[in-house]
């Protein structure tokens, strides 16, 4: 027995010549309503609003452009001070960083290079290269800093001084060697080091 | 099939997004009046349309519409925010109808099934009022302003604006199946609702057929 509800919702389908009527109808219908429009006033309105908003973006950019103008006048010169502290310290601890770049640490790579590989890296690339393992500090940078000839000292260590370093050993091969570079000062004492791969 | 070239619309939206006043002019002028009457065949407000349109535009000299190309057509995207707008307008008229409360189209799904999706007939109807000056078109109008409201958007689209199921689906956020099925049981109840106004020789069918499919867009 079909409840109310499914009756109600049955909608007898209509003929084909009904559905020819509906289509003539629909027709009339968009012919008719073809030509309504919104009112010519909200055209009007909606322009004057297009005008205000863009006033209002306009003057808020020229504002913030203000705004940038002011801080960069008021405040290059705090930023020009900053930049040159910057510099002045990264020049002061740049070679603490990399000590021997320029000097020591090519003609050490080359003896583990061959010829041609060696010929056909430049200067910058030597640099990169080492640049890639940072040292670890055995002394306060600030001695490191002032130590006035350090040299850079390529030798074989034991695998097992990695575990010293907090690096993961494994027991097999902790008696291997492996490549280091140290940096010492004039009177010998190690100031950092690093293991090469 | 959209009705304005959607490349075209899209090169207007950037310039006026750049603050040029004549493209926003030119999209308002190729829009504005197949909103408006989706809006006003939909609410059956002269008002209440115009209100639609313009918030409508506002939203898109403010930059407050977050339309994306890659979704779809300008056109279509429009579509579905007048859909929105009138929707919400409708909510209040709406949360007082009792989805069980029995309606006096009793022959026909009114408001006495659960589901409001199976509502046929609109159980919150607008009070009446002429819009069109041509008596038969008014008639057609009254009685698609009786379908339910979800029903009078896939009708409207369809037989007015000429989109496609697609479109319609797109703009409705419901599958193709929906609107094909929607569209089919509107056009029946449209018949039903006007066969007082048909020619004698479209006698009621007598006999209980499964509803004809339309000849469908793509």
């Amino acid at each position: 027995m079909s409840t109310p509800s499914h009756s109600a919702n049955v909608t007898r389908a209509p003929t084909a010549e009904q559905e020819r009527l509906l289509d003539e109808r629909l027709d009339g219908l968009r012919a008719a309503s073809e030509s309504l429009a919104a009112p010519a006033h909200l055209e009007e309105q909606l322009l004057a609003a297009f005008r205000a908003h863009q006033a209002t973006h306009d003057a808020t950019q020229r504002a913030s452009k203000r705004r940038g103008e002011i801080i960069a006048q008021w405040f290059a010169p705090g930023i020009a001070l900053a930049a040159s502290v910057g510099m002045s310290a990264w020049m002061v601890l740049a070679p603490m960083a990399r000590p021997m770049l320029d000097r020591d640490a090519p003609a050490a790579a080359s003896t583990r290079m061959s010829a041609e590989m060696n010929a056909q890296m430049s200067a910058p690339m030597f640099a990169q290269a080492f640049a890639d393992t940072p040292f670890i500090a055995l002394q306060s940078l600030e001695q490191i800093a002032l130590e006035p000839q350090p040299r850079l000292l390529e030798a074989d260590v034991p695998r097992a001084w990695l575990a010293a370093y907090g690096v993961p050993v494994n027991p097999e091969m902790a008696g291997d060697s492996m490549r280091a570079e140290m940096l010492v000062s004039t009177n010998g004492q190690p100031l950092a080091m690093r293991f090469l791969p | 099939m959209p009705l304005t070239d959607p490349t075209e619309d899209l090169a207007l939206l950037t310039e006026m997004r750049r603050g040029n006043g004549a493209a926003f002019a030119t999209l308002f002028r190729r829009h504005q009046a197949p909103l408006y009457r989706f809006a006003l065949l939909r609410c059956g407000s002269p008002d209440t349309a115009a209100d639609i349109v313009q918030e409508i535009f506002m939203g898109l000299l403010a930059n407050s519409l977050k339309f994306d190309p890659a979704r779809g057509v300008l056109q279509g995207f429009l579509f579905g925010v007048a859909r929105n707008l009138v929707l919400k307008r409708e909510e209040a008229r709406y949360r007082f109808v009792s989805p069980r409360k029995p309606h006096a189209e009793s022959s026909i799904a009114t408001g006495d099934t659960a589901d409001p999706d199976d509502w046929l007939i609109d159980p919150a109807p607008q009070p009446p009022q002429r819009l069109l000056d041509q008596e038969q078109a008014e008639t057609v109008r009254r009685a698609l302003q009786r379908l339910a409201p979800h029903y009078r958007d896939v009708v409207i689209l369809y037989e007015m604006h000429d989109l496609t199921y697609v479109e319609i689906a797109q703009i409705c956020d419901i599958d193709i199946g929906t609107v094909r099925s929607r569209l089919s049981r509107a056009r029946a109840k449209l018949v039903e609702l006007l066969l007082p106004d048909f020619p004698e020789a479209a006698t009621p069918a007598t006999h209980q057929t499964p509803m004809i499919q339309q000849e469908a867009r793509p």
